[in-house]
C-alpha cells in the first residue's frame, strides 16, 4: 500500500496546492494500493499511519516558495529521516515524521517528496496562474512517477 | 561589571522566548527574565470585524489550542446575542473542551515534558526528545502520540476539522452529534484511559530523582481558576475563584463580566508578553510578585474543592498530598495535574456520552445583538482565557481585550527561572544539564507563547518595510 499525503493549507492561496494535488490523483484511480490523506499540516500521530502493517512506501506532496533548487520546477525527491530535527516545534517535516516511522516500524519507510513551486502565499483560496501550471506539470509526473513504483509485499 | 548569560531559543515549548540570567559583579545571578518576542496584534486589527466572525479569527491565533480560543469567543458572542444556548449544545461544547484537554496535555506531556522526567535533565541532549522517549519507553511513546491523536480526532468527529473549526459558533453549535458518531468517541476511551493511568504510575515513580526542582519550583502565590457554583473542577463556565497558598479562599467566585475588578495588566519594556496580577493585592511590582497568581492544571487542582469523577477524585487526593494537603504549591507539579486533567476529561466525556438527550438535534439558538458587551471565560488548557469584546448595535467590534492563559502566568514563570537560576547558574559558566533546567521551568506551565502576545502595547518597535528583493525601502523607528 501506498500512502499519498498532499498537505497544506487551503486558505494560504498557493499552499493548498499539496491536498489538490492529492486529490486529483485519488479521482485518477490509477493504483488501487493507494491510501490518499490530506491533512492541514503533517503531525505525529500520521506515525502510526505509516507504520501500519501492509504501507509499502509513502509519498508527500507541498507547496513550497518558488523551489529554486529545482529552477522553479516540479522536483521529485527521495526523502528520509536523516536530516530529521531532534526538536518538535511548528514545523514537522516530513524527515521528522520517518524518523518517528522509523523507531516504530524497526526500518526505513523508502519515501519521496514532490514540491510544487508557488509564489503566492498570502490569506485567500485558489491559485496563482505559477502555482496552477506547476500543478498540471506534477500531476502529470506523479501520474508517470506512480506507475514506476512497483508493487510490493508489505516486509 | 555585571554580565548576561542568555539561553535563546528556548526549545520545546510553543512559540519562541529567550531568557536572560543578569549576573551581579560577585557573578550570582540577581535576575532572570523570559521575554517574549512575538507581536501578533489580534486585539486591534480584530477591531471593525463582525462578532460572529471572531471565532474564526480567533481560533486561528493558535494552532494548539484554537478550540479555547473558538469557545471563548462564541460565549461572548452569546452574550452579545443575549442568549441561554439550548442544554445539549453546552454538553457538545464540553465534549469539545476536553477533547482539546486531552490532546494538549497529551502533547505537553508526552512531547515536550516526558523527555526531561523520564530521561532525565542530563541525558544525551541529542537524543532528550521524543525519539529518546520512543527508544527508551516505545510503547509508553507510541500510547502518548495515538493518545493525542484521540483528542484530535473526537474534535474532528465533533466539528468536521481538528484544527480551526467552524463549528462552534454563537448561539450554539452547527451541527447535533448522531449515534455513529457517538460511539465513535466511545471506542477510544478504553484505550485513552489505559495510557494516562500507565503515564500516571511512570511519572509518580520518577518524583523521587526531582526532589530539588519540586523545591525549586515551589514558592506562594494565589492560584486562580474557574469552579462550578458547588466548588467543582470546572473547565467549561462556572465562577472564577483565586485561592491563597494555603488553599483559603481570596475570592470563592466571581462572574466572568467582573474580571477587570480583579485582574489588572502591566507591561514591560523587554517583553511583549504582559503581566495580569491580582489588582486587590496590587499595584503592581514586578521585584516583589505584588498580586502573582497561577492557573493551568495546578491551580485549577487547587481551586476546587472536589472533581466529581471517581478516578480522577481519587487522584487529586494523592495529588493534595503532595503539598498541606489541600494545595499544591511547586510548579513541578503541574506535570501531575496535568495527566489528572486528562483523566477528568475522559470520564467526563465517558458519562456525558451516556446522558440521555446527547443526540438531540436542538443545538442552536438564533438571536440579533441585545448587547453592546460580551466576556468569554474558558479553561483554557493552560489556564483562564478571557476574550472581551464591546460592539456598536450593528454587531460590529469597536474593541477586544484578550487575556491568554499563558500571560496569567509570565509573573510566575518569570519567578520560577530566577529560583532555578539562582540554584544552577554561577559565573558565565553553565553546563548543558543546567540550561535546560532553566527551560524546563518554562515548560512546566506549558506556555503557548503564540497566543500570549496579541495586544498593541508600548514595547519599542523597529519597523521595516523591505521591497521583493530584500532592499530597505523604509524604517520606522519607536523608541
Amino acid at each position: 500500500m501506498i500512502v499519498l499525503i498532499g498537505y497544506g493549507n487551503p486558505l494560504r492561496r498557493d499552499d493548498g496546492a499539496g491536498p489538490v494535488l492529492a486529490r486529483m490523483v485519488e479521482a485518477w484511480g490509477g493504483r488501487d494500493d493507494m491510501t490518499v490523506l490530506t491533512p492541514h499540516q503533517l503531525v505525529p500521530e500520521l506515525a502510526e499511519d505509516l507504520a501500519a502493517s501492509g504501507v509499502t512506501a509513502v509519498v508527500f506532496l507541498d507547496a513550497a516558495v518558488n523551489d529554486r533548487e529545482g529552477g522553479g520546477m516540479v522536483a521529485i525527491r527521495p526523502v528520509d529521516g536523516e536530516q530529521a530535527s531532534p526538536l518538535f516545534g511548528h514545523h514537522f517535516s516530513p524527515g521528522d515524521l520517518l524518523q518517528y516511522v522509523q523507531l516504530l516500524r524497526g526500518t526505513a519507510l523508502p519515501a519521496w517528496q514532490i514540491t510544487i513551486p508557488g509564489n503566492d502565499f498570502g490569506y485567500g483560496e485558489g491559485f496563482s496562474r505559477f502555482a496552477e501550471q506547476n500543478l498540471a506539470a506534477a500531476f502529470a509526473a506523479l501520474q508517470t512517477f506512480l506507475c514506476h513504483i512497483p508493487r510490493q509485499t508489505p516486509g | 561589571m555585571a554580565t548576561m548569560v542568555r539561553i535563546e531559543p528556548v526549545t520545546r515549548i510553543e512559540g519562541h522566548a529567550k531568557v536572560s540570567i543578569y549576573l551581579d559583579d560577585a557573578g550570582e545571578v540577581s535576575e532572570a527574565r523570559m521575554h517574549v518576542v512575538e507581536f501578533r496584534a489580534f486585539e486591534k486589527f480584530c477591531v471593525g470585524r463582525p462578532f460572529y466572525e471572531m471565532p474564526g479569527i480567533t481560533n486561528r491565533i493558535c494552532g494548539i489550542c484554537p478550540t479555547s480560543h473558538a469557545l471563548a469567543s462564541v460565549k461572548a458572542g452569546d452574550a452579545i446575542m443575549g442568549v441561554a444556548i439550548p442544554p445539549v449544545a453546552v454538553k457538545l461544547r464540553r465534549i469539545f473542551n476536553w477533547a482539546q484537554y486531552i490532546q494538549s496535555h497529551a502533547l505537553s506531556f508526552f512531547h515536550l515534558s516526558a523527555p526531561d522526567l523520564l530521561l532525565g535533565f542530563d541525558h544525551d541532549p541529542a537524543t532528550r526528545n521524543v525519539m529518546g522517549l520512543i527508544q527508551h519507553y516505545p510503547d509508553l511513546a507510541r500510547k502518548g502520540v495515538r493518545l493525542r491523536g484521540m483528542g484530535q480526532e473526537i474534535i474532528r468527529i465533533l466539528a468536521d476539522k481538528s484544527i480551526h473549526q467552524a463549528w462552534a459558533v454563537p448561539g450554539g453549535v452547527r451541527q447535533p452529534l448522531n449515534g455513529e458518531k457517538r460511539d465513535a468517541i466511545k471506542a477510544m476511551l478504553p484505550e485513552a484511559l489505559e495510557t494516562v493511568e500507565c503515564a500516571l504510575a511512570l511519572l509518580k515513580k520518577s518524583f523521587a530523582g526531582f526532589a530539588d526542582e519540586v523545591e525549586i519550583y515551589d514558592f506562594p502565590s494565589l492560584f486562580a481558576g474557574l469552579v462550578t457554583p458547588d466548588g467543582g473542577l470546572e473547565h467549561y463556565d462556572g465562577l472564577l475563584r483565586f485561592v491563597a497558598s494555603d488553599g483559603t479562599p481570596v475570592e470563592a467566585g466571581i462572574a466572568g463580566e467582573r474580571y477587570r475588578d480583579y485582574i489588572e495588566e502591566a507591561s514591560e519594556d523587554w517583553s511583549y508578553l504582559k503581566f495580569p496580577f491580582f489588582k486587590p493585592h496590587g499595584p503592581y511590582n514586578r521585584g516583589e510578585c505584588a498580586g502573582m497568581y497561577r492557573v493551568g492544571p495546578l491551580a485549577r487542582l487547587n481551586v476546587c474543592d472536589f472533581a466529581g469523577t471517581p478516578r480522577t477524585d481519587e487522584e487529586l487526593a494523592a495529588f493534595r498530598r503532595l503539598g498541606n494537603g489541600r494545595t499544591v504549591t511547586s510548579s513541578f507539579h503541574y506535570h501531575y495535574a496535568r495527566l489528572i486533567e486528562i483523566l477528568f476529561s475522559l470520564e467526563k466525556i465517558a458519562q456525558t456520552l451516556d446522558e440521555e438527550d446527547i443526540l438531540d438535534d436542538w443545538v442552536r439558538a438564533e438571536a440579533g445583538v441585545n448587547r453592546l458587551k460580551g466576556i468569554g471565560m474558558v479553561e483554557a488548557p493552560r489556564g483562564t482565557l478571557i476574550h472581551d469584546y464591546s460592539v456598536d448595535r450593528n454587531g460590529i467590534i469597536t474593541d477586544v481585550n484578550l487575556i491568554v492563559s499563558t500571560g496569567h502566568n509570565n509573573l510566575a514563570m518569570n519567578r520560577t527561572i530566577t529560583n532555578i537560576a539562582k540554584k544552577y547558574v554561577h559565573g558565565d559558566s553553565v553546563k548543558e544539564g543546567m540550561l535546560n533546567r532553566v527551560e524546563h521551568g518554562i515548560r512546566a506551565y506549558d506556555p503557548c507563547l503564540s497566543c500570549s502576545t496579541h495586544a498593541v502595547g508600548r514595547m519599542p518597535l523597529e519597523i521595516r518595510i523591505l521591497s521583493p528583493d530584500g532592499r530597505v525601502v523604509k524604517e520606522f523607528l519607536r523608541e
